[in-house]
């Protein structure tokens, strides 16, 4: 695998494509946000890895069609969002989590999904109530439908936002950071749910956590600095910083990157030092290697 | 109360069974509120089944969301009852204002087109979508919803204001003669929502101007308030208000892409 920034990131796709950018690209002001992003999307569920402020949002909000790229063109379930026919109909089939979803406490959980579901369109009263408890249920709030979304903890709104995405069976789920919020074992729920829409469309989703990715998706790309700078499966990234990871209780001048990892012992990513023994990579070292590699 | 008598099994099983004819079950069931004895015996006929069936009936009340479709678009957030009460008090206000202070300022014709302004701004607001940014990735985002949000704040409101003003006593041409203006002005900041530029500031911007232009006059006493009322409900000032409204909805309609797929953050 190669890890320059300009390789063209393209998961292995077991049922055609789902979703296609090319030179997709969203600068604000002087700030590029997105910059030239080229991606193939199959079905399953890829994760968006990179630190914050390398434009993950920004494309996101892209695939979600809620901004319009200022250049390069897509292709969502093989319909070009720039049309508005088009995108109305993408967005019938698209289920979409913000970053900071801001809904209005004043509904109850089941009122919003169902106001969400108006929202998509569909306009059968008893199928709304029905697929809002049943996604309701599928995230944990089956017992908290009828409360006030003020009165719910941080994790149970992010869950209120995610059953919203998910009413109708969408085919594409562009889901930013699903996982804040979550407890571990509420982030192993969340996998099984996604894995019944990755299994018949795709799932993007976004986060800082490398766990998180390597818990939750089947594939990963490394954004930094608006570009994708890497591609393959959690494993293959933890492979990239293999024999290239070592501890040690002293700073390495060949290390690109150290940081400690318990009282006295540092681990770095680098170029071993001859004799030393490697250490066995995680994902964590692979990221580090990668973001530090791409610039 | 002492019951004196009870329910056969048999009413009662056509009652728990949801079988029985209507007048017959409301008559059981008061029976069965004061009766303890054949609460009893009921409980004992009904069959798990019934059980089900009841509590699927109940929670599909319950579960029922309150608001039809229309009224959860329209009216749902605080910040769209606000700007739905905040139009309808200041067209009654306007008419109560003139009955008491007099009719030195033009006061209707100056004020009243704020409110349907208002609706149009506080409908573009993010504080009116109750799903925030998720509600941008759906379908019916766009100028639609907006358009359905001023709407229905402003066409509930504005009958109040003309009801009002010919309450009190204004004439027909004052009382119906904001209206033009006001679709007028209001359509210029739905305009201005396909474009960079805040329809709140717009909104505000615009109101005051028109507030200040038709005020002017009269309050420097140059020219009587009436006369100000009379050229604002003249067939020119009506026509261009009129153009000016369906220019702008044009536009509006012709850039609708941008509020539906937005370039900006």
């Amino acid at each position: 695998m190669t890890t320059t920034a300009h390789s063209t990131p393209s998961p292995s796709t077991d049922s055609g494509t789902m979703l296609a950018a090319d030179g997709i690209t969203k600068a604000f002001g002087s700030l590029v946000a997105v910059d030239d992003v080229d991606l193939t999307l199959g079905r399953g569920i890829v994760g968006l890895l990179g630190p914050n402020g390398a434009g993950k949002t920004t494309l996101l909000r892209i695939l979600a069609t809620v901004l319009a790229p200022d250049r390069g063109t897509l292709s969502l379930l093989g319909m070009d969002p720039a049309s508005p026919a088009a995108r109305t109909e993408v967005r019938r089939r698209l289920g979409y989590l913000p970053q900071s979803p801001r809904l209005y406490g004043g509904f109850t959980p089941l009122e919003m999904v169902d106001y969400v579901a108006i929202l998509k369109e569909h306009t059968d009263r008893a199928w709304r109530r029905r697929e809002a408890v049943a996604v309701l249920e599928a995230v944990g709030l089956g017992d908290r439908m009828h409360k006030r979304i003020r009165t719910l903890s941080g994790g149970m709104q992010q869950r209120v936002a995610l059953a919203a995405a998910l009413i109708g069976s969408p085919d594409l789920l562009v889901l930013d950071e699903p996982a804040t919020g979550l407890d571990p074992e509420q982030r192993i729920a969340l996998r099984s749910v996604l894995a019944e829409t990755a299994h018949r469309g795709c799932v993007v989703l976004s986060t800082h956590n490398t766990a998180e990715v390597a818990a939750l998706c089947q594939h990963v790309l490394v954004m930094d600095a608006g570009r994708i700078c890497w591609s393959g499966t959690p494993a293959e990234l933890a492979g990239v910083a293999e024999g290239r990871v070592w501890e040690s209780d002293v700073e390495e001048p060949t290390a690109l990157r150290s940081w400690l990892t318990g009282p006295g012992t540092r681990r770095h990513v680098g170029t071993l030092p001859s004799g030393t023994t490697p250490a066995v990579p995680t994902v964590d070292d692979g990221y580090l290697l990668v973001t530090r590699l791409s610039r | 109360m002492t019951q004196t008598w009870h329910a056969d099994e048999e009413t009662l099983r056509s009652w728990a069974s949801g079988t029985a004819a209507p007048v017959l079950a409301a008559s059981v069931e008061a029976h069965l509120l004061r009766c303890a004895e054949c609460r009893r015996r009921t409980s004992t006929l009904a069959t798990p089944d019934d059980a089900v069936r009841r509590w699927d009936a109940l929670s599909d009340v319950i579960d029922r969301p309150r608001a039809n479709p229309l009224l959860r678009l329209g009216v749902a957030t605080p910040g769209l009852r606000t700007a739905w009460l905040a139009s309808v008090l200041l067209l009654l206000a306007l008419p109560a204002a003139v009955a008491t202070l007099g009719t030195r300022l033009p006061l209707v014709v100056a004020l009243a087109p704020v409110a349907p302004l208002a609706a149009v701004a506080l409908a573009y607001g993010r504080d009116a979508e109750p799903a925030g940014e998720l509600a941008l990735a759906a379908p019916a985002a766009g100028i639609r919803v907006v358009a359905l949000r001023a709407l229905l704040v402003a066409s509930s409101a504005v009958p109040f204001g003309v009801a009002g003003a010919l309450l009190v006593g204004l004439p027909a041409q004052v009382a119906f003669g904001w209206l033009l203006p006001g679709a007028a002005l209001a359509a210029l900041v739905v305009l201005s929502g396909t474009t960079r530029l805040d329809p709140a500031t717009v909104a505000a911007t615009l109101g005051s101007l028109w507030a200040v232009a038709v005020s002017w006059p009269a309050a420097s006493r140059q020219v009587p308030a009436h006369v100000v009322s009379h050229l604002v409900a003249s067939a020119p000032v009506q026509l261009t208000a009129l153009a000016v409204a369906l220019v702008a909805l044009g536009l509006t309609l012709a850039r609708r892409d941008t509020v539906a797929y937005r370039r900006t953050a």
